[in-house]
């Protein structure tokens, strides 16, 4: 790596690349080396000779291509180019520590907004797997699986919420939306599709 | 070798932008919907209006098993009242406010009643009232009636879980058959029990936020 160190360009992209979020790494490294290997040191600048100028080229077409290699992992890292990459897909994408990593204090230019911890309950005794879904968890069945209690039919959960009008339902055995019984409702203006209401108010 | 600096540098530039990015909902089996919706997010985001809103409904069409137009118009729909909730809340146009506001608004709540609450709260955010607000329309309360309410329980002092468990029991009455109306001016009784008479409430919050000085006697 001493190398890249000396070279303020590889040092300039190295930093780019480790600015980008949390990605493959093994992907960050290679395209890292390779930059280091068609890396143009600072003695081959003044050459005026013609019969290296094909090479230079070479190497100056294989740094773009690298260049180009990172914009590729930086695109694909966000998800802006892989189909069902991004939160939406209805499947279970999300692993659940995308519900531990929700944050439980929001700052907002109006100060701290602190979630509040709301239960989420439903009768099902016929179910294998019940979870809440609404917009405070981008309608992720993966980030808020109930539990069932050890006799009966009752599932619950506990969910730190931010305060306002949240629209949720149950997702009952990854494939079936159900409304909260216990809850207002309310039909979405947009969908013409009704949705179980929570308001979280401040005390 | 400066040719090549400069474009590996934009092209690292370019890579830092699209990493800044949201991911795209891509909506299974629709490009064009797809693209169309990428579109209307970037020009939301380009315009620094929070996102959050419309890929929340994208999600919650894409549960609901909506058609990808829909979903799309629906979109739409959601950036523009962005737009109009943000004037109607600034300057303090937090995004989740902005949010609220547009939420109110699809349900045809007018542009003035978000300035009202926004100017009646002594809260920096109305995320609360405007929620309130929006699930008593949703029960079927008239417009003008639950703006009138809702700024009233604002101004005189009620608070976000007062507002929250008001608008809940409303939905609940009608629920059960009670006329909208009727649930809200039931419930409101019951809650104007608990708070301060409207005058004291709006001189106390007057001295609180020093909106107004008291008069001085001749």
């Amino acid at each position: 790596m001493s190398g890249i160190d000396d070279d303020p360009l590889l040092r300039r992209a190295l930093e780019e690349l480790r600015r980008l979020p949390a990605t493959d790494p093994e992907a960050v490294r290679r395209v890292v080396g390779v930059a280091a290997e068609a890396r143009v040191s600072p003695a081959d600048e003044p050459v005026a000779d013609r019969s290296s100028s094909g090479a230079r080229s070479m190497r100056r077409w294989t740094a773009v291509s690298v260049a180009a290699a990172a914009a590729i992992v930086g695109f694909v890292a966000r998800g802006v180019w892989l189909p069902g990459a991004g939160p939406v897909r209805t499947e279970n994408v999300a692993s659940p520590s995308v519900a531990a990593a929700a944050p439980m204090v929001k700052a907002s230019a109006g100060g701290a907004i602190v979630a509040l911890p709301q239960q989420f309950v439903l009768e099902n005794s016929a179910a294998h797997r019940i979870s809440v879904v609404g917009d405070f968890n981008k309608w992720n069945a993966a980030s808020a699986p109930m539990t069932r209690a050890a006799e009966g039919g009752l599932w619950s959960t506990v969910i730190p919420i931010l305060p306002g009008r949240h629209v949720y339902g149950f997702m009952i055995d990854d494939s079936l939306f159900t409304l909260d019984p216990r809850a207002p409702k309310a039909r979405d203006p947009d969908l013409g599709t009704d949705g179980s209401v929570v308001i979280v108010g401040r005390p | 070798m400066r040719m090549c600096t400069a474009l590996l540098a934009g092209l690292c530039l370019a890579a830092r932008v699209a990493a800044a990015q949201e991911p795209t909902p891509v909506l299974p089996g629709d490009r064009d919907a797809s693209a169309e919706l990428a579109k209307i997010i970037a020009a939301t985001r380009a315009h620094h209006l929070p996102v959050d809103p419309i890929l929340e409904k994208v999600q919650y069409a894409i549960v609901m098993r909506a058609p990808a137009a829909r979903i799309v118009a629906a979109a739409r729909a959601i950036a523009a009242r962005l737009e109009i909730a943000r004037d109607a809340l600034a300057p303090r146009d937090y995004p989740a406010d902005v949010a609220a506001g547009e939420g109110a608004l699809s349900y045809n709540v007018p542009k003035v009643v978000l300035t009202t609450i926004r100017n009646a709260s002594p809260e920096p955010s109305v995320v609360v009232p405007l929620g309130a607000l929006t699930q008593l329309v949703a029960s079927g309360v008239s417009v003008t009636r639950a703006s009138d309410i809702v700024t009233s329980l604002i101004r005189r002092g009620a608070s976000g879980q007062q507002l929250a468990s008001f608008s809940n029991d409303v939905n609940s009455d009608v629920r059960l058959g009670g006329r909208p109306d009727d649930a809200l001016n039931v419930r409101m009784r019951g809650l104007t029990a608990a708070l301060a008479p409207a005058g004291q409430a709006a001189v106390t919050q007057a001295i609180t936020t020093g909106a107004a000085a008291p008069p001085k006697k001749p």
